[in-house]
């Protein structure tokens, strides 16, 4: 094997490069990319003024059924809307969160069963688990501007109920200052590829790139690379 | 004639790496090549010293490993900080120092390449066992040591002679070498100091793996037996579970087992995960004793100097592992005395601790710890628990290493020596505050290397068989291995921290002075983990186990209590005395203060009439001491 790769060095040398730099620039551009998303999302959402809405996720007939729930509103209960008033179902929020002065916010939650809260692409608070009413929070340092968001929710019998709040700077709870955001999707998944880029880029270079400058600071004597191509 | 001299090919990449350090994205990688890799490069092609090109790879970075320390050092030590043009300049002297003794000769060239395929092996190895592992369990500071070591790592990077980073009134006494070697390519890359660690456990995993497999191959001459004991040590060798098999409790390879924090790391993938922690101070040991069997061997002159070298190096790494090393040396001598193979030159790896204690013992004058290091012999009922627990974390590589002394002359020559008195002290041994893992990790790579024989040694059968026995040994090494990882998967890491620590850690990173000092409660582990650990800075006093071996321990109960005393009681006067001598600028309120606070009745809030709040959150509160409103 290291004899084709001596025998086809340039190549090697070319593809070991070319990958590296592919995905470490998709990295780099995909949050770029997620952001602009992210921007385009909030302009169109104050716009068009639309509702916050959600991926209800459920069993039906032995079928999984995924439908959009249109619009949502806190605190959210079986009674909420006709598609949630069943034993077992999650439901996906992804909004953004716009914040407007720079600070500690308490992020929290309260819900019945399990909930989860991701802003910035990170996860900043899990209430997961199967339990009755339930209120957590975590903290976070959070600058102004807008954050994507993204709130999931399950239910696994019984009774369903999810409220979503913040406590800012001054103290004050209330509700998360959630916005529409019409690419969420679009924005996750760019976030998420920028992500898997970086890991692969990661990965990549620290396994190919000394296999490439191996050959080149520790050349081996004409005679012997002969022989061995020869093997 | 090439068109390239080796002058011309050195300067080349010498201007390569300073040209990746004015890019910032190539900035690491470059400060990586500059300290980790150029210097070991130049010196091991000047002496010839390995013709085949992954060990002259592995001898490269090894080599850089003790030389970048030395090379900066005394230009650190000159302008009284370790500021990046202080690294590039020396390093640049010696290069060019290098450079212009060098003939204008062809570029040197490798004669042997058998081992080169091992080169991705290896890498893979070491990046399914650091990046893997971490991407998938995360890491952070999660213990008293780790927070001290990223604590010196920083304290190395901003200040010369350094300042322990846990006691603001200590010159720094822990051996500190390999530290400051971290603590350069976090200068010079630009990378925060934390993430210098997780990337070293790369290059100290590269050069601990080779150097166990280049020295299996000058012993033997076998190169699967060196991959076997790079396995070992990669994979691991438990066998609680295959023994409870045996023993008719059920064959359960997640058999949850707690063999102790020390014991974790020795006997597992753990010690290459920490790359940083143990690896490093074996490397210089396990380099010495590589070329001393190549002298022993060869009888080249060089190979008896930088074996000498390494080992006068080795101390100041850390003398625990030096001392092992020096014994199981003292016993290979003694053995080659009795077969009449003595040779006087090897009476001088005893002078090789001279210049560790003409520096450490009368500059820095470490007090006589107040517990011993080793309690050597312990009672009958705890032997027989140390047997049987080694028994359970290395029963598969224990017969493969009696077979390798049974049917190996060399290992029996070389490694035996090293092996066995260390393998007693784990065993006999009883230790004290977490040192067993200096005796417990080099130990078991002795073992490893002896096991690596003994798998070849053994399984010299047909092949269906011995794939067949080699699955088995697989088979036995790899479900523990995998339970590991699935539990700290679903556990996380003992002692994670909390959110309130991480923003509280931050913000000190961002809005204190680089070399502000914390006043905490004495042996908080929490307020240490946010502070020193997370945020960087440096500490009154923090964990009397990380301070007992170089102070005496009456120094350190008097500022144990004159903490105290600050939170507990004492007039204003006497605080801001206490502060001014301790050079105090801060004052960190975390749970643990709050808790003793309260306790002895004290109001934290009493605080803030004069020394003002900078931070709160309701578990923390970070004080800033000024001196305008103090009493």
């Amino acid at each position: 094997m290291t004899a084709f790769f001596r025998k086809k060095k340039k190549y090697w040398a070319v593809i070991v490069i070319a990958v590296s730099v592919f995905f470490w620039s998709l990295s780099e551009v995909m949050p770029r990319l997620a952001q602009q998303l992210d921007e385009k999302g909030y302009e169109e959402g104050r716009k068009k003024s639309l509702g916050i809405t959600g991926t209800l996720t459920f069993e039906e007939q032995g079928k999984k059924k995924k439908v959009r729930l249109d619009p949502i509103r806190f605190p959210l209960t079986r009674q909420s809307h006709p598609l949630l008033d069943r034993e077992k179902f999650s439901l996906k929020i992804i909004a953004l969160l716009e914040v407007k002065k720079a600070g500690l916010y308490w992020i929290g939650s309260d819900s019945d069963d399990g909930s989860w809260i991701r802003i910035d692409n990170e996860q900043v608070l899990d209430n997961g688990g199967l339990h009755p009413r339930q209120e957590k929070t975590n903290l976070m340092d959070l600058r102004p501007g807008i954050h994507p968001l993204e709130i999931r929710f399950e239910n696994r019998m019984g009774e369903a109920y999810l409220d979503v709040f913040w406590i800012g700077p001054e103290g004050v709870r209330s509700s998360l200052a959630m916005l529409p955001h019409p690419w969420g999707k679009e924005s996750a998944f760019f976030r998420r590829l920028g992500y898997l880029s970086f890991k692969i880029a990661q990965y990549w270079t620290f396994l190919m790139l000394p296999v490439l400058l191996y050959p080149l600071l520790f050349p081996v004597r004409p005679s012997e690379e002969k022989r061995d191509l020869a093997d | 004639m090439h068109l390239l001299t080796t002058r011309h090919h050195y300067l080349l990449w010498l201007l390569a790496a300073h040209l990746g350090l004015c890019i910032p994205p190539l900035r690491f990688p470059a400060a990586v090549f500059l300290i980790a890799f150029l210097p070991g490069y130049v010196i091991q092609e000047r002496f010839s010293l390995w013709k085949d090109p992954l060990f002259a790879a592995v001898g490269s970075v090894g080599l850089s490993f003790l030389l970048s320390p030395l090379l900066v050092l005394p230009a650190a030590l000159l302008f009284g900080k370790v500021k990046e043009a202080v690294i590039v300049f020396s390093l640049d002297i010696f290069f060019l120092g290098m450079i212009w003794g060098q003939a204008a000769k062809d570029r040197v060239t490798y004669g042997e390449k058998h081992h080169s395929p091992l080169l991705p092996f290896l890498l893979l190895m070491i990046i399914s066992g650091i990046f893997l592992y971490l991407d998938l369990t995360g890491l952070g500071p999660y213990s008293e040591d780790w927070i001290y070591f990223l604590g010196i790592v920083k304290e190395l990077s901003r200040n010369m002679p350094p300042q322990d980073p846990e006691a603001s009134f200590l010159l720094m006494k822990y051996p500190w070498v390999s530290y400051f070697y971290s603590a350069l390519l976090h200068r010079l890359g630009g990378v925060s100091a934390w993430k210098v660690l997780e990337l070293v456990s790369v290059l100290f995993g590269f050069i601990f793996l080779g150097l166990v497999y280049m020295i299996i191959v000058q012993v033997t001459g076998k190169r699967w037996a060196g991959i076997w004991a790079v396995f070992f040590l990669t994979i691991g060798r438990e066998t609680e579970w295959f023994i409870r098999g045996i023993q008719g409790l059920g064959w359960d390879p997640f058999y949850a087992f707690d063999p102790g924090w020390a014991e974790l790391q020795a006997f597992s993938v753990y010690s290459l995960i920490w790359g940083w922690y143990l690896p490093p101070n074996l490397i210089v040991p396990l380099l010495a004793l590589y070329f001393f069997i190549r002298y022993d061997q060869f009888g080249e002159k060089k190979d008896f100097w930088f074996s000498w070298g390494a080992c006068a190096l080795s101390c100041f790494f850390h003398p625990a592992y030096y001392l092992g090393f020096m014994i199981g040396y003292s016993l290979w001598i003694g053995l080659q005395l009795l077969q009449k193979r003595f040779r006087s030159p090897w009476l001088l790896f005893y002078a090789a601790f001279l210049p560790y204690f003409l520096t450490f013992f009368l500059l820095l004058q470490p007090k006589i710890p107040a517990d011993p290091l080793y309690l050597f012999w312990g009672d009958l009922k705890s032997i027989g628990i140390s047997i049987r627990n080694y028994l359970g974390h290395n029963g598969v590589a224990l017969p493969l290493a009696l077979a390798a002394l049974v049917f190996s002359r060399e290992a029996r020559t070389w490694l035996l020596p090293f092996a066995l008195p260390l393998l007693l002290l784990s065993v006999l041994g009883v230790s004290k505050v977490n040192h067993l893992s200096h005796v417990l990790f080099p130990g078991m790579v002795y073992l490893s290397l002896l096991a690596g024989i003994g798998v070849e040694a053994v399984l010299c059968i047909r092949r269906p068989i011995r794939y067949l026995a080699y699955a088995v040994i697989l088979g036995i090494i790899v479900p523990p291995f995998c339970f590991h990882l699935y539990d700290r998967i679903q556990t996380g890491w003992k002692g994670a921290l909390d959110q309130e620590q991480i923003i509280a850690a931050s913000f000190i990173r961002t809005h204190t002075a680089e070399d502000s000092t914390f006043l905490i409660l004495p042996n908080s582990r929490y307020s240490a983990a946010c502070i020193e650990g997370l945020g960087e800075r440096r500490l009154v006093f923090g964990w009397v186990f990380h301070l007992n071996r170089y102070e005496s321990v009456e120094v350190l109960q008097q500022v144990v209590g004159e903490i105290l005393s600050f939170f507990s009681h004492g007039d204003e006067q006497s605080k801001k005395e206490f502060l001014r001598k301790y050079k105090a600028t801060h004052i960190f309120l975390g749970p643990d203060e709050i808790r003793f606070m309260k306790d002895h009745g004290k109001d934290p809030a009493q605080f803030r009439r004069y020394y003002p709040s900078i931070f709160k959150t309701p578990q923390i509160e970070i004080l800033k001491v000024d001196e305008e409103r103090q009493p």
